[in-house]
């Protein structure tokens, strides 16, 4: 066996021999062993010794040890809550899904009439169902528009030379914007004069702060306050909501995701 | 096709406890071959499994999958195999055993399949006592680098020491093994 240090003279050291079989020796290591047969024996019992030492395996497990392993760790794992990332669907899926139901009803409704034999009650059953639906999801959309403007319009009065950050209200405003023109086509096709200029109103206040800067001087500010207080459209948004009630738990809000 | 770990890591922190089942499954046989060459005791081997795991899934936002898992695995094993080790002190005065060549001549004299049995079983028992002489930095520095494949940084970071420190630490373990086995390897 060679010695510990490096006192050997030209022989490499044990150091170096278990430096060269990891392979982190340098080139000239290489070369020695290769050309020296003490050296080159010494590698080859390190070797040995090595290969012996690999094959030493830890005792055989049973079959079906990994499941063992996991009933043992469930019951030590900390309870963690599942994380779920609820995620808003996109305004513009949110009406689409409505504006799908709706077709669904006009489909049975049309079905409906076209089945002379029915007794005219479906239809009228057809009809409401659809009316239902459709007034579910402008609720729901103008409760959702509501929280976005709601705060804008109650906020205290800025400072003229400060700034009021509308950022987070203009990332949600586009998606209610989307929204927002599909449920106006809607009620204007289905001839809701009503619903339809509720929702003008609310699309030309959308637009208006989606194209607003993201920080709003004092005097921008309190102009938009100033309007949104003039046109009462908070309060007309709060008379829709009002009549048309949500359904509640009991109620097949089918629109909401 | 199977998920890839950083995958499923991803899955657990989203809350999927599943996913971690995946990992525990996949991954424990390792672990615990890790575990029983750090240690050499079976049961202890159990113990690192169970505890490997368990830490890791409470420091599981500290993984950074640049890395591989089974290697930030192995680092939660091996720092936990090191302070049982420690605190339990099991690898100080160890008898040596000198005579290596002595249970050859014994176990010659036995019929061939008996004679195999307790060829492997002696060189079992003998890798073992070799490993048990170690000290316990030496221990984890061979294993990890020998089984585990790290490499001398990564095992610096597992034992919280420099490179060169590292580095000696593997070459006093293979010296003393290559002494404590040598009438073995001689032999075979």
């Amino acid at each position: 066996m060679k010695p510990d240090s490096a006192s050997a003279g030209s022989h490499l050291t044990q150091d170096q021999i278990a430096e060269y079989l990891y392979g982190d020796a340098a080139p000239e290591l290489a070369a020695h062993v290769a050309a020296c047969p003490e050296c080159g024996e010494e590698c080859d019992a390190v070797y040995r010794t090595l290969q012996l030492l690999r094959n030493w395996e830890a005792p055989e497990l049973v079959p079906g040890y990994e499941s063992a392993v996991w009933q043992k760790l469930a019951a030590s794992l900390p309870q963690q809550r599942r994380a779920f990332r609820f995620r808003r669907p996109n305004a513009v899926w949110t009406a689409a899904a409505a504006l799908a139901a709706m077709i669904v009803v006009a489909i049975s409704l049309q079905f409906a009439g076209s089945r002379v034999q029915e007794p005219p009650a479906d239809t009228a059953q057809a009809s409401d169902a659809g009316q239902r639906i459709l007034s579910v999801a402008v609720t729901d959309h103008i409760e959702r528009t509501m929280a976005v403007l709601s705060p804008l319009v109650n906020a205290e009065p800025q400072h003229p030379a400060r700034f009021t950050d509308v950022s987070v209200e203009q990332n949600t405003v586009e998606d209610l914007l989307a929204e927002n023109r599909l449920y106006r086509q809607t009620a204007v096709q289905d001839k809701d004069r009503n619903t339809a200029a509720l929702l003008d109103e609310i699309g030309q206040v959308l637009v208006e702060l989606e194209h607003s800067p993201a920080k709003l001087s004092g005097p921008q500010a309190h102009d938009l306050q100033q309007r949104l207080a003039d046109s009462s459209l908070l309060s007309k948004m709060k008379g829709f909501v009002s009549s048309n009630p949500s359904p509640g738990e009991n109620g097949a809000r089918v629109i909401k995701l | 096709m199977e998920e890839s770990d950083p995958a499923l890591v991803d899955r657990v922190l989203n809350g999927d406890r599943d996913a971690f089942q995946m990992l525990a499954e996949r991954h424990s046989r390792s672990v615990f071959q890790l575990g029983y060459r750090m240690t050499g005791n079976q049961e202890d081997a159990e113990d690192i499994v169970q505890e490997t795991f368990l830490r890791a899934f409470r420091h599981l936002k500290r993984y950074e999958s640049r890395s591989s898992f089974s290697t930030w695995l192995y680092r939660i094993a091996a720092n936990y195999s090191l302070d049982l080790m420690r605190s339990r002190r099991r690898f100080v005065d160890c008898e040596r055993r000198d005579d290596g060549a002595g249970w050859l001549a014994d176990v010659a004299s036995s019929d061939p399949s008996a004679h195999q049995l307790a060829y492997s079983g002696q060189i079992r028992d003998n890798i073992e006592k070799a490993m048990n002489e170690l000290t316990v930095v030496e221990r984890t520095a061979f294993v990890l680098r020998h089984y585990q494949n790290f490499s001398i940084e990564q095992i610096g970071a597992a034992l919280g020491v420099g490179e060169n420190a590292a580095k000696h630490s593997i070459f006093r373990a293979v010296r003393k093994l290559r002494r404590a086995l040598e009438p073995l390897v001689t032999a075979v």
